[in-house]
């Protein structure tokens, strides 16, 4: 027994030492290409951009479906898109934007549905990935909740750093690579693309999460008192997804309503027909996304009063 | 609790430090903890159905004890059949059911009457197929007075809900475990390593080949109307691979995680899609189900001896039950009979035990006679897997015939190299390992230590390369 302990436990520690190594080794060169790196830019602008500003938390449902130019243009109020990916999770995103905002901004929250369900708010690899590649050795502060999610990711992460595949033959994503955003964080590379084909979502995993509401709520309130305004609006949804999600979807705009959170617009006036989206549920086509806009730029007169 | 989970990669190390450090002078209170381990393991995926295994396994514990203790025929039969009904009873409404009523109602519309009848709105309780038949072995042998009772309800029940078989077997039997339970365990350092090696073969033949397959097969069922017929022929290798990778990467992970605990379970898998024919494609395929059939269903209806009608009816019986076993739709029952239909020349032509030794034995290459007949039983298995994948019989007909039209000589529309590269590095290990218990077994006798070490590294890399997808085993719905 002492011997298979004994050879279990050195066996358990090269391998701790490889993912330890791997940890503090820097991105590799597929990852600082990918769009994840585009948060640098993204930050540069929250930081450096005069208030008032519209400030877009959420993820790439936004990226992916946002014109900020026609915003711009009609309420003549600089937009910043932060939209990166879902998986990142809107705690996050909104703990990590709280930095930078100051008072007479507003800010427009726009969760994916799959926000509002099981631990997915909590963030996923990709948290894991924005957390460690992009602020290296830098101590960035997660909820526990957050770390309980990505902890059974931290192996992953430390192995691909010795994949050679991660540093040779690298060639950018032309939709999702860091350089596929325009200058208000939109990403504007697919914009010239055909739709292409892709499955609808047929159910949102996981149980409603009422923690999220309270969540949102919380951070509402202390934008509240930092003057700066602060709503939640709906993603932009494929026709086909919503039907088969709404009684989850209603659900999620009941909570709102009873967690008294400021809302922009109803679901399913964000809902559009397949031939709008892209290439996922969330993800709209040049001409899709123009639409989203207006009916964003409506809303926002609406509440801008 | 799945066994590629992170929940599993926390409960296995504390029941394994409690079961050798804390009550290894114990041997009750060793088949308490596993008894009480199992049960938790049970319960993290519904703890309500706990009670229907903790039932089920008091019901067989006391018949089997009435059955031994009666000496009137008549009162051994009594206990012996309310058993056998109970246990088959809750089968049939988990299981079967609904299937039956749908059926009866669409049967009478055919004829133009109407019914009204009511179906349940009930989940299978996972693994409910595996510990019924743990139950219904164990009965049957006391009956025929092949074993006695157990008299220890804590030793019974953890033969019936020992962790590692209980939701996907290997189906044991109490002439094999039983004892081992038992008699006292000892730590055997070769044994616990081979254990550790086997569940990582376990993991990657999950992990990295089934989950990875799976992608595209389910894209491909999901919708075949939408692809060529080279997409669906792929689709269908891929589920081929598929299955073999997800159930045999389970048994290797259940067998691996006994050997821990000083338990060999039985073997149930041994390299399937190296077979010469059908007949060995079901000697080496979830071996301790067909063993199963053989013995308590093939044996008791006369088996081979009789005419040659006895064993073709014999062995479509067979089939079918084994079919249905896999769940309640006329897909299964298909597959079960195009496997029966596969097999019956070897029957007839009694050829059926012609391949009883490992393909290419102390060779490392086959002959061409035995590639091109190994190549023909993967490609018969393969068409059978199509039903047993397709959501119904409708889909399944549909998938097959728009393989074959002329797009099936165009360029599949899913190409994945890597997938592709993967899948022949593993049948690589796997026809190199082809004479030991599990592909991983060789490399004790064939590696120094620092390059097993890096080996079993670089599986552990591409096993966690694919952390998140927390895939479900495919029988465990069975």
């Amino acid at each position: 027994m002492k011997k298979f302990i004994l050879r279990l436990m050195c066996f358990v520690v090269v391998v701790i030492i490889l993912i330890s190594i791997g940890i503090l080794l820097p991105a590799t060169k597929r990852e600082s290409k990918s769009l994840i790196f585009s948060k640098k830019a993204k930050d540069e602008l929250l930081s450096k951009v005069v208030t008032p500003r519209i400030i877009f938390i959420g993820g790439s449902n936004l990226s992916f479906g946002l014109n900020s130019q026609l915003i711009y243009d009609s309420l003549k109020i600089f937009p910043i898109n932060t939209g990166i990916q879902a998986s990142i999770g809107v705690i996050f995103m909104m703990d990590d934007v709280l930095k930078y905002l100051k008072p007479g901004d507003v800010v427009v929250i726009v969760p994916e549905y799959s926000n509002y369900y099981g631990r997915f708010a909590y963030g996923s690899e990709e948290l894991l990935r924005t957390v460690l590649d992009l602020y290296p050795l830098k101590k960035v502060e997660l909820r526990k909740e957050q770390w309980v999610n990505i902890f059974k990711f931290i192996p992953k992460y430390a192995f691909s750093k010795f994949n050679p595949k991660e540093y040779f033959w690298v060639k950018e994503n032309k939709i999702y690579g860091v350089q596929s955003f325009n200058k208000y964080g939109d990403v504007n590379a697919h914009w010239k693309l055909e739709k292409e084909q892709f499955e609808p979502i047929q159910i949102i995993k996981g149980e409603l999460n009422k923690d999220i509401f309270i969540k949102i709520n919380d951070f509402s309130s202390i934008l509240e008192q930092k003057g700066i305004r602060c709503y939640i609006s709906f993603p932009a949804f494929q026709k086909t997804s919503y039907k088969n999600c709404k009684q989850q979807i209603i659900e999620i705009e009941k909570n709102i309503i009873k967690y008294n959170i400021k809302s922009l617009g109803t679901a399913e006036r964000y809902v559009f027909d397949d031939s709008l989206m892209f290439n996922k549920p969330y993800h709209l086509t040049k001409k899709g996304l123009d639409l989203r806009t207006q009916f964003l730029i409506e809303d926002l007169k609406v509440a801008l009063k | 609790m799945l066994f590629n989970s992170i929940h599993f990669l926390f409960f296995l190390p504390i029941v394994f430090l409690f079961y050798w450090f804390l009550f290894n002078k114990d041997l009750k209170k060793q088949n308490i903890l596993l008894l009480f381990s199992s049960y938790y393991f049970y319960a993290c995926w519904d703890w309500r159905f706990l009670f229907l295994l903790i039932f089920s396994t008091a019901l067989d514990f006391y018949t089997g004890i009435k059955i031994q203790q009666n000496s009137s025929n008549l009162k051994r039969k009594i206990w012996f059949w309310l058993s056998i009904c109970t246990n088959l009873g809750f089968l049939g409404v988990f299981k079967y059911y609904n299937f039956f009523i749908e059926n009866f109602v669409q049967l009478f519309s055919d004829f133009g009457i109407q019914i009204n009848a009511i179906t349940l709105k009930v989940i299978l309780p996972v693994g409910i197929s595996f510990y019924t038949f743990h139950g219904l072995s164990y009965i049957i042998d006391i009956y025929k007075k092949k074993i006695h009772a157990e008299r220890n309800f804590i030793d019974y029940a953890v033969f019936v809900s020992f962790f590692p078989l209980l939701v996907a077997g290997p189906i044991e039997r109490a002439t094999h475990l039983l004892p081992q339970i038992k008699i006292k365990r000892y730590f055997n350092y070769q044994n616990a390593i081979e254990g550790l090696r086997q569940i990582l073969w376990g993991l990657f033949k999950k992990v990295v080949i089934a989950d990875q397959c799976a992608e595209y097969a389910d894209i491909i069922f999901s919708n075949p109307g939408n692809y060529s017929g080279s997409t669906l022929l792929l689709g269908a290798f891929f589920f081929t691979i598929q299955i073999y990778g997800d159930f045999s990467g389970y048994s290797d992970i259940a067998i691996g995680t006994a050997k821990l605990f000083g338990i060999n379970l039985l073997r149930n898998f041994s390299y399937p899609y190296f077979s010469r024919d059908i007949a060995e494609f079901w000697r080496r395929w979830h071996i301790s189900l067909s063993s199963w059939f053989k013995d308590y269903l093939y044996i008791p209806l006369g088996g081979s001896k009789g005419g040659t009608s006895i064993k073709i009816r014999n062995t479509i019986i067979i089939f079918l039950v084994s079919g249905f076993w896999h769940g309640a739709n006329w897909t299964f029952i298909v597959w079960g009979l195009l496997n029966a239909v596969y097999i019956m020349p070897s029957i007839v032509f009694n050829t059926n035990r012609n391949n009883l030794e490992i393909v290419a034995q102390g060779k490392t290459f086959p002959t061409f006679k035995e590639l091109t007949a190994v190549c023909i039983t993967f490609i018969l298995t393969m068409f059978a897997w199509i039903f047993f994948r397709a959501a119904n019989l409708n889909i399944a007909f549909v998938y097959i015939s728009n393989i074959f039209n002329e797009s099936i000589l165009m360029l599949p529309q899913i190409r994945d190299i890597t997938l592709m590269l993967i899948i022949a590095i593993f049948f690589v290990i796997e026809w190199y390992g082809r004479e030991s218990s599990y592909a991983l077994e060789f490399l004790e006798k064939k590696l120094p230590l620092p390059f097993r070490w890096l080996f079993y590294i670089l599986i552990i890399a591409s096993i966690v390369s694919h952390v998140g997808s927390d895939k479900q085993f495919i029988y465990f719905q069975f």
